[in-house]
């Protein structure tokens, strides 16, 4: 059921993780956690090489070239499932043309999933697997069995586009790792229309209530208590993420970053994959696999996902 | 002579007696079936109670279904490496076992060991073994002065790697179905082929493999069929991708009914999955059926 001011005081949470659970302008859900999508990058190989974090997207392609020029694997990538290579194309289509775009797309308003900014989207993905940017195989690694995270690990690779979850990995996997762990945002592109701020994540666990119960008022009373300032610190401190609820701090430098960044965001953007329906979210996937498999084009990797949407959509 | 009415009771009691077997049997084999293709003729998402019938709509769309013949050629070419390679290598495998070599009981236990891990385990051990830049198959290929090979990665290599797990892991099966049989083979008949004067390759062609035909009618069922339901080693190794290069029916019906909610369509897959294992097997047990008949080779 919708939630109003009356049931619960929204002004307690962010914008941004409010937005997710918001659906034609009806709020549905109380947040408490929020997680991002960011670079993770090994701060001792950057040093190595006098590398700075990059800015815009050119600096990055610098950094990705230098990185390959000295045998690192510039971008660590475990694509069997398809998620963790769709961040790329998700990210650079927000870069490239806002946050307006995808959802003008999803509500087919004037702009499809074949728009010219998707197509370049994928070939700048392209372009990153010409150049070898990332380390060879990626398609058939899966990221839950490790892979992935051991090539940062090992420092064979440098940087890994991920959700803020790799930092409690890196602690139960490679504690002595965090020590040259350090993060970056998406870098911007220039003469691109997004927001240089806009971040990719997703708000979640999201608590909602049942449209038909009995029990309203119990109902809302028990979410707000599992989303109020207390359950959120705990939240925060025992998972090493970030809650949704305004104005926390934190004494973990990693999850304070996560904060800030969050704090000076315009926009949170939810993984394509959990907002299009499933059907068109498994073409949405499969086809940025093969966009990066270099077994469809960009252009007919984005007519597949305009045709699935226009089939589950129109 | 029987009289009719023992006749009857007779009946009667081996009615009672298969009742058990014949209760579980139709819950969980015949009422399954049936269902699956009610569900087939049904645009249904598996989630709601909102049904809409659609005859054999799903199956119309199946049979347009790019993806729908991509799976069942990659099926096809998992029965073919299971009847020409697995029990083949199972047979191989069973004659070395009955042979008088040395270190036998340790091949006995070498053989036998890749079937006994669960297949979960499998498919994680061989993940890792083919990984493209740490894994032991690379590194050995790379030691011989080949160029690593992404073995999962690459859509013309990927069904090939994880066909030759499924080699791996299925052949001992047919060793102790092969074993078994070779211990059943009557000494008088190697006796009798040695007064022929017949060597040991004689042995083979004319006494050892024509007593085993009906294992290996056993073997191809068992392997056609197995071939034809293939899912998990498939869902843990590849998930079908990438792209959708070795997706098969199993892990396609899958996504169908339990990713993209067609419940419906997916059962469409399900159900032309048992007609096609259904054929097959129909096939098959007729060949052994007139072979017997004719009395070839037995």
């Amino acid at each position: 059921m919708s939630l109003d001011q009356t049931d619960v005081d929204f002004d307690q949470y962010l914008d941004v993780a409010l937005d997710n659970a918001t659906f034609e302008e009806e709020i549905y859900g109380v947040p408490l956690g929020v997680s991002l999508t960011l670079f993770f990058y090994n701060t001792g190989i950057f040093e190595e090489l006098e590398l700075d974090t990059p800015k815009d997207y050119d600096e990055f392609i610098t950094v990705v070239e230098t990185l390959r020029d000295n045998d690192y694997y510039p971008l660590a990538l475990a694509n069997q499932t398809g998620w963790t290579g769709a961040y790329y194309q998700e990210y650079l289509v927000n870069r490239l043309a806002g946050e307006g775009l995808y959802d003008d797309a999803l509500q087919r308003e004037g702009a499809g999933f074949d728009d010219e900014n998707y197509v370049r989207a994928n070939e700048k993905i392209q372009d990153l697997v010409d150049m070898d940017a990332f380390n060879p195989g990626f398609n058939g690694i899966p990221y839950d069995a490790g892979q992935g995270r051991q090539l940062m690990y090992s420092e064979q690779a440098a940087m890994m586009l991920i959700t803020t979850s790799f930092l409690n990995n890196v602690r139960d996997e490679a504690p002595q790792y965090e020590d040259d762990l350090g993060v970056f945002p998406f870098p911007t592109i220039e003469g691109g229309e997004g927001d240089g701020s806009n971040l990719l994540g997703s708000g979640a666990p999201v608590w909602s209530v049942y449209e038909d119960t009995e029990h309203e008022e119990l109902a809302i009373e028990l979410i707000k208590e599992l989303s109020n300032e207390e359950t959120s610190i705990d939240y925060m401190d025992s998972t090493a993420s970030m809650s949704a609820y305004e104005g926390l701090q934190s004494d973990d430098a990693f999850v304070q970053q996560f904060i800030d960044l969050l704090q000076d965001a315009n926009y949170l953007g939810m993984p394509y994959d959990q907002t299009m329906p499933p059907s068109v979210a498994q073409v949405h996937l499969d086809a940025a696999q093969e966009v990066l498999g270099n077994t469809l084009t960009p252009e007919e990797a984005a007519d597949l996902v305009e045709e699935a949407a226009q089939n589950s959509l129109d | 002579m029987i009289s009719s009415k023992k006749k009857r009771m007779n009946a009667w009691t081996i009615l009672l007696f298969i009742l058990p077997a014949l209760l579980v049997y139709v819950v969980y084999v015949v009422y399954p079936i049936i269902t699956t293709f009610n569900y087939s003729l049904f645009d249904w998402s598996g989630l709601s109670a909102d049904t809409t019938f659609v005859g054999l709509g799903n199956y119309v769309s199946l049979y347009m279904d790019r993806i729908f013949w991509l799976a069942l050629q990659n099926n096809v070419l998992i029965v073919m490496a299971s009847v020409l390679l697995q029990i083949p290598l199972g047979l191989i495998m069973a004659l070395i076992l009955s042979s008088s070599i040395k270190g036998r009981r340790f091949f006995n236990v070498m053989f036998f060991l890749p079937y006994l891990m669960s297949t979960v385990a499998i498919g994680l051990l061989w993940i890792y073994m083919f990984d493209p830049v740490n894994g032991p198959v690379n590194q050995i290929l790379m030691w011989l002065g080949f160029s690593p090979v992404s073995w999962l990665a690459d859509p013309a290599i990927a069904i090939y790697a994880v066909l030759f797990v499924i080699i791996w892991q299925f052949s001992p099966f047919y060793m102790i179905l092969f074993r078994a049989a070779i211990v059943g083979i009557p000494d008088e008949l190697y006796e009798a082929a040695d007064i022929d004067g017949a060597n040991s390759k004689n042995k083979f062609f004319y006494v050892t493999l024509p007593t085993l035909i009906p294992t290996i009618v056993t073997s191809s069922i068992l392997a056609i069929v197995g071939s034809l339901k293939a899912f998990d080693i498939f869902y843990i190794m590849t998930g079908g991708g990438p792209g959708h290069a070795t997706e098969i029916l199993g892990t396609y019906m899958y996504k169908q009914g339990f990713i993209n909610f067609s419940m419906g369509y997916a059962s469409a897959i399900a159900f032309t999955m048992f007609v096609i294992a259904f054929v097959c097997v129909v096939i098959i047990q007729t060949l052994e059926y007139l072979r017997r008949k004719r009395g070839i080779l037995s």
